[in-house]
């Protein structure tokens, strides 16, 4: 091709452009979170911790930060634990309807959190119950299940029937077995699928501003508050933080699940190893009766 | 029956309409080596999966030592089995793949290592305790997978194809081990397999089955050289299928006219102007130059019409008066010409009559 050289140069420029183009804001936030003028003069000529300070001072903050965590938490945990239940019942049990449970689960994926927001609203009013944290609660477990659901399906489907069924012939009742085979299988995907839940209760705004109690704000409804009315120079430092915090945990996550799946039994089998060089050492002086006595097997 | 380690009693299994099992009556013997032997499909796998109690019969009952397990849930049955796939526990060492079932038998912890080493000295595969399954060859695999199987001290082992995943190589030298295996345990065995072969090699008695029923039972030489229908006859090879003519009898040999002229002898009794169906194996037959015919051989004259050279055998198609029979033998010498005049000799015990 004659434009190759050129065409090849345009392309790489082009994707340069588009990840500047996704890029930049985040550095743009990072930079100004570091500039200690109020007006965000560019560029600058002081650097400080300023805000990262006084948002580490800011009770309100601090406040929505730890409300965030435990909703984060609370709801990734029931969320991961129901989830993965579901999971497991979708792809291993012939359940009547299970196409039709199957959407139902999934349908606060496909409804714009706006709708969601509003309607669990109105039926927990329906019900006559008092708008308190529980019911911020069963919001993000039910925004948060079909993520959780996917993820942990798909890897419950991979696993082979067949090792259930080796451990079952091998003694093992159904709950053993889930214990002692699918679950350790499962367990990366699991692991992922927590954080994700975590991650996605963390950012959820929408509906959540329905389903706040008064006076309690999460992360996400605390910087809405706050550039309600004037730019707040310390939402730039949240932002750096919640940057962070964002890549963090992900990588976090891909290394734990690593982990999982190869450290652990490695670390095992080393174990092992030494229990039984251990053991044949002790064994050795009594070879020779074990040798006549023992059976076949 | 009193020393029946399995008994199968009509046992039936559908899935929605299909029935993979229909109606299936088989005793096991305590100790025998059963092979389950079919073509594809025609409900190995489901039978072996009730006896286990991974699959439960729509109909008949299933007997252990005289006991009805039909409700005897999968995990209280204490069989072992082997899977197509041996399914080893990816994130288990081969020590605890091999000690799972220990650990739901309340087996003592000295006794664990004990009972693993033993199983693995009995399979041949000492020192890979630490080892994962991935980082196994596939006969290593196999042998972990057996250890698994037989460390619970099972009342039957179960296998379900176990070898077909392995090269031709390997796949003999693990039959021979299983069957040893077997022997030295003495533990009821169900063999599961479609490989002819594997059948008649390992199992003390065969069960031929088709279309979820089963066609005969015997030893692997009663199903191999008397069959009871054409479908167990051509199981095991290539057969050729020819009519004749009973002309003369004497002590357990009749004369028999073929086809256009040719008489051989059958190792049969039966009246004169009989009309027989005749089943011929493709390697019961000599095929050389005239002349070079067996002692005791009836002798019918032929002309080679193709021959497929198969490394360590010859397939040809010879035309004798009319008829064309497949012959295999090994290569004796050098290769019979095509348009060739040959002599083919057939025992009186080559035959195979079907009623
Ligand atoms: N879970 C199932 N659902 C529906 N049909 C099934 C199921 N399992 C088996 N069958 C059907 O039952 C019949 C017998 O199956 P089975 O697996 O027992 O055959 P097989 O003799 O083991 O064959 P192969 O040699 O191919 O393994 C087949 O027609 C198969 O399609
Ligand atoms: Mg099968």
């Amino acid at each position: 091709m004659p434009s190759g050289p050129w065409l090849t140069r345009f392309l790489k420029g082009m994707t340069f452009l588009v990840y500047f183009y996704l890029l930049a804001p985040v550095l743009v936030v990072i930079a100004l979170a570091f500039n200690p003028r109020d007006l965000g003069d560019f560029p600058f000529t002081e650097v400080s911790l300023k805000w990262f300070y006084m948002l580490a001072n800011d009770q309100a903050i601090l406040a929505s930060v730890r409300i965030s965590f435990t909703l984060g938490l609370v709801s990734a945990a029931i969320t991961t634990t129901l989830g993965t239940a579901a999971a497991y019942a979708l792809a291993r049990y012939r359940v009547p309807g299970k196409d039709f449970v199957q959407l139902v689960l999934l349908i606060p994926m496909l409804v714009p959190h706006l709708i969601l927001g509003v309607g669990l609203l109105l039926a927990w009013r329906l019900m006559g119950l008092p708008k308190t944290f529980a019911l911020l609660v069963v919001g993000h477990v039910a925004v948060t299940m079909p993520l959780v659901i996917i993820m942990t399906r798909h890897r419950l489907q991979s696993i082979s029937r067949s090792y259930e069924e080796a451990a079952r012939t091998l003694g093992a009742n159904g709950l053993q077995t889930f214990a002692a085979i699918t679950l350790p299988l499962a367990a990366p995907a699991i692991v992922v699928a927590f954080l994700f839940a975590f991650m996605s209760s963390f950012d959820e705004l929408t509906a959540t501003l329905f389903w706040r109690p008064a006076n309690v704000e999460t992360v996400p409804t605390q910087i809405m508050a706050m550039l309600q009315f004037q730019i707040d120079h310390r939402i730039n430092a949240l932002a750096t933080v919640l940057i962070c915090f964002t890549v963090g945990v992900p990588v976090l996550a891909t290394l734990a699940a690593k982990g999982l799946t190869t450290t652990l039994p490695k670390l095992r089998a080393k174990r092992l190893a030494a229990r039984l060089a251990a053991d044949s050492k002790s064994a050795d002086g009594e070879v020779g009766s074990l040798g006549k006595g023992r059976g076949v097997v | 029956m009193a020393g029946a380690a399995i008994e199968i009693k009509g046992v039936e299994k559908k899935f929605g309409e299909v029935a993979a099992v229909a109606g299936l009556d088989l005793t096991v013997g305590e100790g025998d080596f059963v092979a389950l032997l079919g073509p594809s499909g025609c409900g190995k796998t489901t039978t072996l999966r009730m006896i286990a109690g991974l699959e439960h019969p729509t109909a008949g009952d299933i007997l252990v030592k005289g006991r009805r397990v039909n409700d005897v849930p999968v995990h209280k049955r204490n069989f072992g089995m082997v899977f197509q796939n041996l399914a080893l526990f990816p994130h288990k060492t081969v020590f605890d793949n091999i000690a799972f079932g220990l650990k739901y038998r309340n087996v003592a912890k000295a006794d664990v290592v004990r009972r693993v080493k033993t199983a693995l000295d009995v399979v041949r595969l000492p020192r890979m305790e630490e080892r994962l399954p991935a980082q196994l060859s596939g006969g290593q695999q196999q042998r972990v997978a057996v250890a698994r199987a037989i460390v619970i001290e099972p009342d039957l082992l179960l296998f379900d194809e176990p070898l077909s995943a392995l090269d031709a190589g390997l796949r003999e030298e693990m039959r021979f081990e299983l069957k040893r295996i077997q022997r030295n345990l003495g533990i009821t065995t169900v063999f599961v397999t479609h490989d002819q072969a594997e059948a008649l090699s390992m199992a003390d008695k065969v069960v031929v089955m088709q279309n979820g029923k089963m066609e005969q039972e015997g030893t692997p030489d009663e199903v191999y050289s008397r069959p009871t229908s054409e479908f167990v006859a051509r199981f095991f090879g290539q057969v050729n299928e020819l009519t004749g003519k009973v002309v003369g009898r004497r002590d357990g040999i009749v004369d028999v006219v073929l086809g256009d002229g040719a008489t051989v002898q059958v190792a049969h009794e039966g009246p004169v102007g009989d009309t027989l169906r005749l089943l011929l194996r493709s390697e019961r037959v000599r095929v050389g130059k005239p002349g070079t015919a067996e002692p005791g051989a009836s002798i019918v004259k032929g002309v080679v019409t193709s021959s497929d050279y198969l490394g360590l055998m010859v397939r040809y198609v010879v035309n004798a008066a009319g008829i064309e029979l497949a012959v295999m033998q090994p290569k004796l010498g050098p290769l019979l010409a095509t348009g060739e005049q040959v002599d083919l000799s057939i025992q009186p015990s080559a035959w195979m009559l079907l009623g």
